[in-house]
């Protein structure tokens, strides 16, 4: 946390090696977030990069966050996620081909693994938004469960409910001959 | 899923996070463990679902985070909003004290320099001192909107980074970019857009220029100059003070009313435009702009009633205009909360920490 304080410290006064550390530290978490809630890639890359637009933004008019980076991060990368959602500015969709199993499996494990893959992405886009948003922080953010309640305002236990019924919708919709409608 | 199902779960994905394997946790849960397998394993998979943005995505991202950063430590005097105001009072104070000491060349350089330069402010107050001593002062604030897109197109070419503000017409609409003032300003899912973008409207922009392209922040649009509302045109003069039956400037008859007619003429319709005039010879033509001609002055003349109460009507177009600038208002109200909400919504929450 001292660590974090200071950092920020450093970047309030636009320091470029505690800019280039707290880019370093954070664009790819953001990243992750944002990816399992577009499943676009180049709007992932996108959306991550005005993540740190906003801050810098926000470092210049004196907005930034005083205490908590990380938390401050992650809910601007959810107001980003929101607002590209309300805009619908989903033009392109190059499909993430992230994570795909090493070149040492086999080609029938490459694809089932691909497959696999595809369709747990395309079955995140239809759980409802606060689902969405509490895996994207838990398994995109890495976040634990005491900081994602504390980040949505909610009890653990609403976390861990949330997240339960979110994984079992997700189990069902990859059920063999479920929709993911 | 049951209520006790449901417990399971929440247990067994708390294991999952504490770094227990599936296995393991399901071993604890022998009754349950088919019922729980496919949806740990579902769990497992999420976590594994490793996604992780290209190296030169990243890179590129971190160069332009990092150019954007230093064009904000060399240009703090481009924040037009933290210092807008100063820069008028002190305007002809710096400009006497920037050409005594700087000089005529210095100037020169101020008046060459692009948004994001140290002198570029300079450039700016020079322009606000000239401006009172311009002839034409509507040709000067021309001039001056021309030059902060020539100023634009400059940065582009170069490929610098900077924060720009410029107004100018939209000639050109689509889904992902306005074409306002010749510059293709590229509409971001961050932009925040105040107001219809139609051709001919005018457009207010706070943008970044990087990497070659503008990419709009803020954009504030003015609509197109738009007709005046039609309003019933009355002759006060046909407003006689002979009590008479109303003429309806809807009536379909065409027809010439002895002055026992009864036929009604009272522009009631906001759309109509009635034109009443004395006339000896009373005549009622039915056109899209009525003219009712009232009885001669052997009978009593219509008395119509779009008397001056029906110019209380047609202030409605002034109400109109009203609840327009309330709407304004409140568009503004909405784009700062916008703005404000970024930092406000769950940030705040982890700042009280």
């Amino acid at each position: 946390m001292q660590d974090e304080l200071t950092l920020l410290h450093r970047a309030r006064a636009l320091d470029a090696e505690a800019l280039a550390q707290i880019h370093d530290t954070y664009y790819v978490p953001i990243y992750r977030y944002i990816a399992m809630r577009v499943n676009d890639r180049e709007t992932a890359e996108d959306l991550s990069s005005e993540v740190f637009t906003r801050l810098l933004q926000a470092l210049r008019d004196k907005s930034a966050p005083q205490n908590t980076l990380r938390g401050w991060l992650f809910a601007v990368a959810a107001r980003v996620v929101n607002d590209h959602f309300r805009q619908h500015y989903r033009i392109h969709h190059t499909e993430l081909e992230e994570s795909l199993p090493g070149t040492e499996d086999g080609p029938e494990r490459v694809l089932e693994a691909r497959m696999t893959q595809k369709e747990l992405r395309q079955a995140l886009q239809t759980l409802t938004e606060e689902q969405q948003h509490v895996l994207a922080l838990r398994f995109g953010f890495d976040m634990p469960i005491k900081e994602v309640a504390h980040a949505l305002g909610k009890s653990e236990g609403s976390i861990k409910m949330l997240q339960a019924r979110a994984v079992a919708m997700l189990t069902r919709k990859l059920q063999p001959g479920a929709t993911n409608a | 899923m049951n209520n006790r199902l449901e417990q399971l779960l929440i247990e067994c994905l708390d294991a999952l996070e504490r770094g227990e394997t599936a296995e393991q946790i399901l071993a604890r849960y022998p009754q349950e463990a088919a019922q729980l397998r496919p949806m740990l394993e579902t769990a497992v998979a999420l976590s594994q679902l490793n996604l992780q943005p290209s190296r030169a995505a990243q890179l590129n991202a971190k160069n332009a985070f990092l150019d954007y950063a230093a064009s904000l430590r060399t240009a703090p005097q481009s924040r037009r909003a933290a210092w807008g105001g100063w820069r008028r009072l002190l305007a002809p104070l710096v400009t006497i004290f920037a050409l005594a000491l700087l000089g005529v060349g210095a100037g020169w350089r101020a008046n060459t320099s692009l948004p994001g330069d140290a002198l570029y402010g300079i450039k700016l107050l020079l322009e606000d001192a000239a401006m009172p001593f311009a002839p034409d002062r509507a040709a000067a604030e021309q001039a001056r909107q021309e030059r902060r897109i020539q100023e634009i197109q400059q940065l582009l070419a170069l490929g610098r980074t900077a924060e720009v503000h410029f107004a100018s017409l939209i000639t050109d609409v689509s889904p992902e970019t306005l074409l306002i003032g010749g510059l293709s300003t590229e509409l971001t899912p961050q932009t925040v857009l105040t107001g219809e973008p139609v051709i001919g409207a005018r457009a207010e922009v706070e943008a970044l220029v990087s990497n070659g392209r503008l990419r709009a922040t803020h954009i504030r649009i003015t609509p197109p100059q738009e007709l005046p509302a039609p309003t019933p045109t009355i002759i006060e003069t046909a407003v006689p003070p002979q009590p008479s039956p109303p003429v309806s400037a809807t009536a379909t008859l065409t027809s010439t009313p002895t002055p026992e007619s009864s036929i009604t003429a009272t522009p009631t319709s906001e759309t109509a435009v009635a034109t009443i005039q004395p006339s000896p010879t009373p005549t009622i033509t039915h056109t899209p702009t009525p003219v009712v001609t009232p009885p001669t002055p052997t009978m009593p003349p219509p008395s119509p009633t779009a008397t001056p109460q029906e110019n209380t009507n047609n202030n409605d177009n002034g109400n109109d205009n009203d609840n327009n600038d309330n709407d304004h208002d409140n568009d503004n109200e909405n784009s700062n909360d916008n703005d404000n909400g970024n930092n406000n919504d769950n940030g705040n929450d982890n700042d009280d920490d």
